[in-house]
């Protein structure tokens, strides 16, 4: 007579608990499934290949070298003006799409106080010189980056890169990939406009 | 019992063998046992870095000429006698932690190296649960067959039984028969107590309605409330169990579409930089190219369908590809006015601003007034050299002052936009 009543109410205690349990369950999977959700939905809305460069807002690295014309160039005697450093390569097919464009605005804000520094990375002297020659000339200095010890200093990824450095030497913007001229005049011409 | 004590003395021993080895093993990679060169120390960091140009490789594994670049940064470092850390460290200060192939063992990086052990350790215990839990008619706990053994001797009417416990019982009653016809039939009788007990728990009968000594009525009302309310709340839990499922996952879609839906809606179409390297040429838009050319092979003659393709290009920043098209297009309706003040934007932009200001100049006679043919005179101006330049954009300024380009022709002249 005990045992019976002991069955029927362990009994209902099991399926209480059990009922629980499956409720637990029940809202673990809802929070997974919205977990899940969030993680997709963050990573498919952002372009996996741009990162965005720790060195925004620092000051920039040391870039100094020979030039492609066998002068000596340091990025420190540009002080006072704004410098957009562009790493380049003559086999980048991207390069050559911005080229006129980067030449374009040396041209046209060289008397605002622009200045362009390429960083010619992992290229050959008479490569680079010939895809100058085919761009129309040498508009602006470019260093010679053989091993890409400059690029990597500057934290490139890959060609075309071109970092903003404002009059007080900090790197201000990044751009991946070909620059147009839109990106310039949102980027470059307020930085020029504010001194 | 002793069999049982025996095996669970094994199953120790191997659960503290395996933990044993994997101890040494860490131990072993731990301590080099001899003096690594160099190369093999710096093959070591590169391991742990991850290529800045290509998807998914290691510095050490990568062909790229980047990747080069740091083999070499990370064996000159390492000569010059830093620690593998300061060289991670150099990296790290230069492209952040995404450097690293390796999670940073701080912040949310921690998360990441503490949740396979924690779910590993979760998963356990739920298997451990759940091979406790016994399988319906079979291997009961001694209690449970005990209380299906009362339950057997003193049973409820078996009308108002669940139609599993009434069979188990049935099979019972002829198991007992059996045993009393042969003695030899006792373990029949052993496995039907214990599909009974299986039964009872996956189908509790909660109260024997025939018993003798029945408490008051009251009382029993109250119990049979209490018992009809966790019924009725169990049939709830039951009901959301059997929609979790398809609830989680309409909940997915449901967030997943909202989500995408407003990240990818702010992405202005056929935008530049999104960060394609040199390896993949930047074409946004591409199959919308691909049929605007179309339709310039379907109609040769039609200048719109060469405009339309111009202007796709242009717009792709493949200001090259584009010129000979806007061309194509005022050799055949050398009125168009769209096209000739394109093309002289894409010439000013392109370094031959001259040949913008030729191209403008049957323009600034025809509509002289007009904002937008001042503006590209004014920049292709400005770009030739041209002292009017400054003039001219004032003109436009004064034309046009609250025009979207207004604030960047101020900028130009050196005023505040």
């Amino acid at each position: 007579m005990t045992a019976a009543t002991d069955t029927t109410g362990a009994a209902t205690a099991r399926p209480a608990r059990r009922g629980r349990r499956r409720l637990l369950g029940v809202f673990m999977v809802a929070a997974l499934a919205a977990l899940a959700a969030v993680v997709f939905s963050v990573g498919f809305g952002r372009d996996p290949s741009v990162v965005r460069s720790v060195l925004i807002n620092r000051p920039a690295p040391p870039l100094h070298g020979a030039t492609l014309d066998g002068a000596s160039l340091d990025l420190r005697s540009y002080r006072g003006k704004i410098v957009l450093v562009n790493v380049w390569a003559s086999w980048c097919a991207a390069c050559r799409t911005e080229h006129p464009v980067l030449a374009a605005t040396q041209r046209g804000y060289a008397d605002r106080g622009l200045q362009i520094i390429g960083v010619d990375m992992s290229d050959k002297l008479p490569d680079a010189r010939r895809f100058l020659t085919e761009m129309g000339g040498v508009t602006y200095p470019s260093v010679q980056d053989p091993n890409a010890q400059i690029a990597i200093s500057w934290g490139t990824f890959g060609v075309p890169e071109t970092y903003v450095i404002d009059r007080t030497g900090m790197i201000r913007e990044k751009a991946v990939g070909a620059v147009t001229t839109g990106w310039v005049i949102a980027h470059v011409v307020p930085l020029l406009a504010a001194s | 019992m002793t069999r049982q004590r025996t095996r669970r003395l094994l199953g120790a021993f191997a659960a503290a063998a395996v933990v044993l080895l994997a101890v040494a093993g860490a131990w072993h990679a731990a301590t080099p046992s001899r003096t690594v060169s160099l190369h093999e120390r710096a093959v070591a960091v590169e391991r742990t870095l991850r290529c800045p140009t290509c998807q998914g490789l290691s510095v050490a594994d990568s062909p790229s000429p980047i990747a080069a670049g740091m083999r070499q940064q990370v064996e000159r470092r390492l000569a010059a006698g830093a620690s593998s850390a300061q060289i991670r460290g150099y990296f790290t200060a230069r492209y952040g932690d995404w450097i690293l192939l390796d999670p940073p063992r701080r912040g949310v990086g921690w998360l990441v190296w503490a949740l396979p052990p924690l779910l590993l350790l979760l998963g356990g215990l739920l298997l451990r649960r759940t091979l406790r839990r016994r399988p319906s008619g079979t291997a009961n706990a001694p209690e449970d067959v005990a209380a299906a053994a009362a339950f057997a001797a003193d049973p409820p009417i078996a009308a108002d039984l669940p139609e599993p416990v009434a069979a188990a019982l049935t099979d019972l009653h002829a198991a007992r028969i059996g045993a009393d016809l042969d003695p030899a039939g006792q373990g029949g009788v052993h496995d039907a107590l214990a599909r009974l007990a299986g039964a009872l728990y996956d189908h509790p009968v909660t109260a024997a309605p025939t018993q003798p000594a029945a408490p008051d009525a009251g009382e029993s009302a109250a119990v049979d409330d209490a018992q009809r309310l966790g019924s009725a709340s169990r049939r709830v839990r039951g009901r959301a169990a059997r929609y979790a499922l398809p609830v989680a996952a309409l909940l997915f879609a449901g967030l997943l579409g909202v989500t995408l839906a407003r990240t990818i809606g702010t992405r202005p179409a056929g935008a530049v930089p999104t960060g394609h390297f040199a390896t993949a040429p930047p074409t946004p838009s591409g199959p919308g190219l691909a049929a605007l050319q179309h339709g310039t092979h379907a109609h040769p003659t039609d200048p719109r369908a060469w405009l339309a393709y111009a202007t796709a290009l242009d717009q792709a920043g493949r200001l090259a590809a584009a010129e000979p098209n806007y061309r194509k297009t005022l050799a055949l309706d050398p009125g168009d006015a769209a096209a000739r003040e394109q093309l002289a934007w894409l010439l000013t932009r392109g370094g031959s601003p001259t040949d913008a200001l030729t191209m403008l100049a049957p323009l600034a006679r025809q509509r002289p007034d007009d904002p937008q043919v001042v503006l590209l005179l004014g920049l292709a101006q400005r770009g030739a050299g041209q002292p009017q330049a400054t003039a001219t954009l004032r003109r436009y300024l004064r034309l046009a002052p609250g025009s979207t380009p207004a604030p960047m022709v101020r900028a130009l002249l050196g005023r505040a936009p």
